[in-house]
């Protein structure tokens, strides 16, 4: 890893926005939650747009222009079809360099790292350009307090090249999963192959019909945070064995930010004290695939990281999917792109 | 194991989770009275889980609203008592 960047939208909801929509508290919001505000998108403005910025960040702090491949995690692609990544590509002045999407929901971001990984070792790309991007707020019930109150849009980019395992920036050891029978956790049950847009083209605009429910992003909230847990400290053990690691040799734990209490639980259960964790979901909600390299952003802005620390990424998403990765931090600069509240 | 045994360990661990509770807990009330939200609820029930060697199914979570119902849960999940043979 050689560089990051991050873009988040300008547009702000806080929790005093969102009591007056919702029967809801501040207090409420916070304690359930942690999350103070979240960005999120104006009509018009898509996925690659912030992927676009935060890609170029990236680039930037790397100090590289191009690179030999970009994949992009998202789970809300500009298009059903195509994918988003050659468009950024595209846009980012790399028209011709493989470019693909990775969908792993909010692991998607650990997922791209072992797909970058696998591209480097495979002799495909020297370096390349991973971006997780996700505009959440467009797939959720406007109505759905649970949701609304949760996610957040946004976009982080990192630039990963070849390298030896001594170096700093190396990355040591993954662990990655998934269960398909947690499938219906976290879903979005219309608009795909299984019930095509079409089926749905009477009543998805009624506000009273299942069909209008269906087309929104849904979540069982106590069952998610049960496997969250469970997942986020199994794979991270994983990682850390594999890595020849302890969690006391752990610098800084890079969780995937759903929610304050599950990043608190799970690095309760795996022993890592709270001023060694990595908290920016205050400020941005749950970005899904941009949770992550967000924080990683935030961290270097806040002088969390330096050279040499070592790094614990750990995710939780829809599928279910899960994902761990341990990493050196390299020597980095703060994001040139982003919001002063970083 | 009998309800009122399963009650009992259940009513500890919640005092163990929420030792912000210092009222008589009472089967029929819901966490929600209780002034336990909906992640401490999973703590709970993570610790319920834990201690009896259960697991409530996923399903059954959402409509997890009182101690009753959690008492409940995990009395259908413990193995039954075979009959003494003495």
């Amino acid at each position: 890893m050689c560089g990051v960047g991050a873009y988040i939208p300008p547009s702000v909801v806080t929790n005093a926005d969102l009591t007056v929509r919702f029967d809801t508290s501040d207090e409420w919001i916070r304690t359930r939650t942690g999350i103070v505000k979240r960005h999120v998108v104006d009509r018009g403005t898509a996925t690659s747009d912030l992927a676009e910025r935060a890609g170029a960040a990236a680039l930037k702090a790397a100090g590289v222009r191009t690179v030999d491949a970009v994949v992009l995690a998202t789970t809300t692609p500009d298009h059903p079809c195509p994918g988003t990544a050659p468009m950024v590509a595209e846009r980012l002045g790399m028209s011709g360099t493989p470019a693909y999407d990775v969908n792993a929901v909010c692991s998607g971001f650990v997922y791209g790292m072992a797909t970058a990984a696998g591209l480097i070792a495979a002799g495909v790309a020297d370096d390349l350009l991973l971006i997780g991007a996700d505009s959440f707020t467009t797939l959720l019930n406007p109505h759905d307090r649970d949701t609304v109150t949760i996610f957040g849009d946004g976009a982080g980019a990192v630039v990963l090249r070849s390298g030896g395992p001594d170096e700093p920036g190396a990355v040591h050891a993954f662990d990655l999963g998934s269960d398909g029978a947690l499938a219906d956790l976290i879903m979005v049950p219309a608009g795909g192959s299984r019930r095509p847009p079409r089926a749905m083209a009477h009543g998805a605009d009624d506000a009273r019909s299942s069909a209008y429910d269906d087309a929104w992003f849904s979540m069982q909230g106590r069952a998610v945070y049960r496997h969250a847990v469970r997942r986020m400290t199994g794979s991270s053990r994983t990682a850390l064995r594999r890595a020849g690691w302890t969690a006391d040799d752990v610098d800084l734990f890079v969780g995937h930010q759903a929610n304050v209490r599950i990043l608190q639980a799970v690095a309760g259960e795996l022993g890592i004290p709270d001023d060694r964790v990595c908290v920016n979901v205050d400020q941005v909600g749950n970005t899904a695939a941009a949770s992550i390299p967000l924080a990683l952003a935030h961290a270097v802005s806040s002088g969390q990281l330096r050279e040499g620390d070592k790094v614990l990424l750990t995710a939780f998403g829809g599928g279910a999917t899960w994902g761990s990765c341990a990493l050196t931090w390299p020597k980095t600069d703060p994001p040139s792109e982003g919001p002063t509240s970083f | 194991m009998d309800k009122n045994h399963v009650l009992s360990i259940v009513t500890k661990l919640i005092r163990r989770e929420a030792p912000e509770i210092t009222a008589p807990i009472p089967p029929a009330a819901s966490f929600e009275a209780l002034g336990v939200d909906s992640m401490t609820v999973m703590d709970i029930v993570t610790t319920v889980e834990n201690e009896l060697g259960i697991q409530i199914p996923d399903d059954e979570l959402a409509l997890l609203s009182t101690v009753e119902v959690l008492v409940d849960l995990a009395l259908a999940e413990l193995p039954a008592e075979r009959p003494s043979t003495t």
